[in-house]
């Protein structure tokens, strides 16, 4: 026995356990590193998220700060163990295949502590008889602090029921149906994504579930200050430490020490100066991550500390220090511009100009699973002939290539494997630890896990932009808007990431989904000592629309207008220009969702006030592009193999994060294959198997993998046509694929599997690549078509607003969504129900604090992820305005949902008490301040 | 945390809140109600800065749960003036300088003022006993025990 360590005996999952350990050691250690049950997951390490909830003696517990030693004796019951616990090890339990039918399970890093509260609850109902007294109240209780970041909880709630109803009566509550387009074979149909069942049972793997035998741990030395010079950095005391096996610096950097997206300026490992507190200057790998930080901690780093640049208006003032020293441009990364008509014309032209300014914070994607990455060294065993890299990726191929310079190495020697991914939302773009395992890996000659706890992901990661945001509306009387003019100044951080991509599209986004003849719009990306900003669902766009919308609710109050009338008066629809120069010319749904907003809003029954409160509707509306666009080549393969046992598998580098690209990619290639899907796999994210399908952005994946998926499939489709048509002696295009045949009627038939034989016997390859590029675009300024689509949402959101404390909550959303067509509703359902419980905390609780460049929020729960209370009751409605180049007809809908949910919940807070909220989020005093002293506006 | 909804008076006006299990009722005047009279000395019950009337009785509110105080009635510092006139007490710890830096005397202000609704009359003896739970680092109690005998002097209570 080791010193100082204690025995255990415990029974877990039914078996017994005797077991050597540190006192200290908790519970979710002990089960997911000495037992390698990995279905318990770890999201904050603090006890605040519920994803490490496990039963012990039938309670739950969240295990991740339960002492391994208070289980002595006990039985603990975990996600792996679940289904057995009901009975049938070999099915699932009730509420696993609940979440499955109702599609609860997205990314699946909540889902085995979600599942494990809910059984808790589950449990003390069967043993009191039942559940015909179950109130949706008792479920919210359950798991009231068990966050879950993508489903929005109301998928959650109808999944406990359903499963009730089943152990009640023997029949499930069936799934919602949002009404959508006739489906075709496999197309507008609902399937579970091929991964829901290791979800929920706990076998799925993401990367920290995974250990290689060797296998190193390492952390990162940060910053100590936000902006300073390094003057020196001493490893040896750290180097010196047992079990230590690496330590590196940036002069262990073989190739570049500047990675980046789109811009080179974010040092692997900073040399000259640190310029946020998340900046890397050290790694160290040693045999244990106790050891790791042990000497990291040895590491002796000397600074010179220089000004504090905190925020980007401080970045604009003359004597501002420069972030980076080397740029022409100073702190200002750059200058985005509309130019649109001639706006000094349009304000003349207007009765009424209202100009207000609006602020957003920084906010953090709060991903349930931290960043996490393994490095196993080139050669080190047979299944690892090059460096390789395991790591939830949005984008494979481009850490591929950073990962490659950084070492020197072609980028041919580098192979990214991507594993599940626990949520992104567009935090998982960058490189994280990414180049520093290759780079330890490599040093060491082992494999190599660098694991961020919640404190480092909120440190390191980037954020959404803070922005400040001036603008000026102009209308007639009768409502019509003449010009927009607008200043946006957005805080990019440290280093560049997305910051230039992110901010040209809240610029070009800034005159909302509305005509507007005449519109000068200006951006300023600064440079600050903030932690860098880059994309988040909405990329930019939810920070103009949270000003565009108020503006447009103040302009209908000034002119006596209903603001639906005033947004259907100005609406894009066919033939409009947008204020980047673009016509429309197919596939705006946006009058469609107003109307049906509006004719919900007015039919719901009223909801009585809450005594004390006040209760008001607030209506927004918004649009978000599908892709790139800019002018940049939107380019995404996939390759499409089919073999003889009448099965095909889907290759693409593209990502999963839980939105549910998987199972699009299979239904586009099944559609076309005349497949059942069940006999479609997909094989995602692995640079050396799976085509590059660009980055998991931008509402990109369905529109242009989706199209390389069914374009794949189509050509191979065409080329068992041809072999067929040979045989059969008919026309190619004669020849029908349904149900897993071919046929010509009445004389042909042959199976898929058959028909692949054809294919091999006569030599053709089985397996083809479709590169496939989306509709050319234009950059910025030159007019034509930026985007190749738009998505259009309109939402009304009835708050309730205390008047006495200013404390508002959100009663119900009633939404519409126009994101070309439905290719799997359920999916579809669970990205807005998400997106729109994001945006509640959006507009009310979330906001990533900074002072002077040192964050203040640091763990899990200083932040306020919206939990299953927060969720108001929510009307969807899925409108199809099928876009020409888009699958189907489907466009991008990943972002959209998020959107107009904060600035319809100010609006609603207007009509309630009056009070015009100019700043993210709204806080309670904000209101009752504005109360007491009688003024309009909070800014 | 799981919230309970609550109805309660304070300083004469019904308030319908809703506030979680532990929030306690000086968390509640000072965050909810943006009452910042009531002062958080120590917030354990020792200093009697927070103290509050609750059903016309002294507490120190740092040690009240505010679900304790559901369909209860509770009087602030900021109820001690009516109409912007200042209370006899108010007034004499004005006059005597029984003020400093301040932070105790919301505090001392309701103890004295519970003590001359149930003593009209108290002797210098009575008032020390009555603010044995109120603790002042600045005045050292003279002017405060003068201030509450001559507001007793001079109205009482109001």
């Amino acid at each position: 026995m080791a010193e100082g360590a204690t025995t255990l005996r415990l029974t877990v999952n039914g078996a017994e356990f005797d077991l050597s350990i540190d006192p200290e050691t908790t519970l979710a250690d002990v089960l997911r590193r000495e037992l390698g049950l990995t279905g318990t997951k770890i999201g904050c390490g603090d006890g605040h998220c519920g994803a490490c909830v496990v039963l012990v003696d039938g309670r739950p517990v969240r295990s991740c700060i339960y002492p391994a030693r208070k289980a002595a004796g006990k039985h603990v019951l975990t996600i792996e163990g679940l289904a057995a616990s009901w009975g049938d090890p070999d099915a699932l339990h009730p509420l696993q295949q609940a979440f499955i039918d109702h599609g609860v399970v997205q990314c699946g890093f909540c889902t085995p502590g979600m599942l494990m509260s809910a059984a808790a609850l589950w449990n003390k109902k069967v043993a009191a008889g039942g559940f015909a007294n179950l109130t949706e109240a008792e479920i919210e209780q359950a798991l009231r602090r068990n966050a879950c970041r993508c489903t929005g909880y109301a998928s959650i709630i109808r999944a406990f029921k359903s499963a009730a109803h089943a152990y009640e009566t023997g029949e499930p509550i069936p799934p919602l149906d949002p009404g959508t387009l006739e489906p075709l074979h496999v197309i507008g149909h609902s399937y579970p994504r091929p991964d829901a069942v290791a979800k929920v049972t706990g076998a799925a793997k993401f990367t920290d579930d995974v250990a290689f035998p060797g296998m190193l741990h390492a952390v990162t030395l940060r910053a100590a200050h936000p902006h300073a010079r390094i003057l020196s950095i001493d490893t040896r005391a750290a180097a010196a430490l047992p079990g230590v096996r690496a330590v590196l610096t940036h002069a262990d950097v073989p190739g570049a020490n500047r990675h980046g997206l789109v811009t080179s300026d974010w040092p692997v490992l900073c040399d000259d100066k640190v310029r946020y507190t998340g900046d890397a200057v050290a790694i160290v790998a040693a045999d244990t991550p106790e050891i790791a930080a042990q000497a990291r901690d040895l590491i002796a780093v000397t600074y010179a500390p220089l000004p504090v640049v905190g925020s980007a208006e401080a970045a604009r003032l003359p004597d501002a220090a420069l972030v980076h020293e080397d740029r022409a441009l100073g702190n200002l990364l750059e200058h985005i511009k509309v130019r649109h008509g001639d706006v000094a014309q349009g304000f003349a032209e207007a009765d009424v100009v209202i100009e207000r300014e609006y602020r957003t914070p920084a906010y953090d994607h709060m991903f349930l699973e931290p960043e996490c990455s393994i490095g196993v060294p080139a050669g080190y065993d047979a299944d690892h002939p090059k460096l390789t890299i395991y790591v939830g990726s949005q984008i494979p191929y481009a850490d591929r290539e950073q990962t490659a310079a950084a070492l020197g190495l072609p980028v041919d020697q580098v192979r990214i494997i991507g594993m599940l991914i626990g949520g992104g939302f567009g935090g998982k773009e960058d490189i994280m630890g990414q180049i520093h395992v290759a780079l330890l890996a490599e040093a060491t000659g082992r494999p190599v896990k660098m694991l961020y706890d919640r404190a480092e992901s909120l440190r390191v990661h980037p954020k959404r932009h803070a922005t400040v945001i001036r603008i000026k509306t102009g209308a007639k009387k009768d409502g019509t808007l003449t010009a927009v003019q607008a200043e946006l100044v957005g805080d990019a951080g440290a280093y560049a990431s997305l910051s230039t991509k992110v901010l040209t599209r809240a610029t070009t986004h800034a005159t909302g989904p509305y005509q507007v003849p005449h519109a000068q719009i200006d951006c300023y990306a600064m440079y600050t000592n903030n932690p860098p900003a880059g994309a988040f669902r909405g990329f930019g766009v939810t920070q103009s629309a949270f000003a565009v919308e108020q503006n447009m609710d103040i302009l209908a109050h000034e002119l006596g207008i209903d603001p639906f009338e005033l947004r259907r008066k100005n609406a894009l629809r066919v033939g409009s220009t947008t204020a980047t120069g673009q016509v429309l010319r197919e596939s705006v749904g946006l009058l469609d969702c107003i109307d049906w907003v509006e004719e919900r809003m007015r039919h719901l029954p009223p909801t009585p006030a809450p005594p004390g409160t006040r209760v008001a509707w607030g209506i927004a509306a918004g649009y978000k592009n599908t892709g790139l666009g800019g002018g940049a080549d939107d380019v995404a393969g996939a390759e499409v193999e089919v073999y003889p046992d009448g099965s095909a598998e889907v290759r693409s580098s593209s990502a999963d994060l839980g939105q549910g690209l998987t199972t699009v990619v299979a239904q586009c290639a099944a559609e076309e294959l005349g497949l059942p899907i069940a006999r479609v796999r997909v094989l995602l994210s692995d640079t050396d198997l799976t085509p590059d399908g660009g980055p998991t952005t931008a509402s990109r994946q369905t529109f242009v993998t989706g199209n390389a998926a069914r374009l794949a499939a189509r050509d191979m489709r065409e080329r068992l046509a041809g072999v067929a048509s040979e045989r059969w002696h008919v026309p190619p295009d004669a020849i029908g694929f349904a149900d897993g045949e071919l046929s010509a009627p009445p004389a042909h038939h042959a199976s898929f599997g058959e028909a692949v034989g054809w294919l091999i016997e006569e030599g053709h390859a089985t397996r083809l690549t479709y590169c496939y590029h989306a509709p050319e675009t234009r950059p910025l300024g030159q007019g034509g078509d930026m985007h190749f689509a738009f998505s259009y949402a309109v939402q009304a959101a009835e708050v309730a607003v205390n008047e006495r404390t200013g404390e508002v909550s959100v009663l119900r959303i009633v939404a519409a969504c126009d994101g070309g067509r439905a290719l799997n509703p359920q999916a579809l359902l669970g990205q807005i129900e998400g997106g729109l419980v994001m945006g509640v905390g959006t507009a009310l609780t979330e906001e990533y604090r900074i002072e002077d460049g040192m964050p203040q929020t640091l763990r899990w729960a200083d932040y306020g992820v919206p939990g299953i209370a927060d969720r108001p009751e929510m009307e969807l409605c899925i409108v199809e305005h099928p876009a020409q180049a888009g699958p189907y007809g489907a466009k991008g809908i990943g972002e959209m949902p998020s959107i107009p949910t904060a600035p319809a919940i100010c609006n609603a807070i207007y009509n309630a008490v009056g009070v015009r909220v100019q700043q993210l989020p709204v806080k309670p005093g904000m209101i009752q301040r504005a109360e007491t002293t009688a003024t309009d506006d909070y800014a | 945390m799981a919230t309970h909804s609550i109805t309660v008076t304070v300083n004469g006006s019904q308030e319908y809140l809703d506030v979680p299990s532990n929030l306690t009722l000086l968390q509640l005047l000072r965050e909810k109600l943006a009452l910042t009279g009531t002062k958080n000395g120590c917030e354990a019950g020792e200093c009697g800065a927070c103290t509050v009337l609750l059903d016309g009785e002294p507490v120190n509110s740092c040690m009240v749960l505010a679900v304790e105080v559901d369909g209860h009635e509770v009087v602030t510092v900021e109820g001690l003036a009516e109409d912007d006139q200042l209370s006899a007490l108010q007034q004499a710890f004005v006059e005597h300088n029984a003020v400093q830096c301040g932070f105790c005397t919301p505090g001392m202000l309701i103890s004295s003022h519970a003590l001359l609704q149930r003593n009209p009359h108290p002797t210098a003896d009575e008032v020390r006993e009555a603010l044995v739970g109120n603790l002042c680092r600045c005045t050292g109690y003279v002017r405060i025990v003068e201030a509450v005998q001559d507001a007793a002097e001079k109205g009482g209570a109001t």
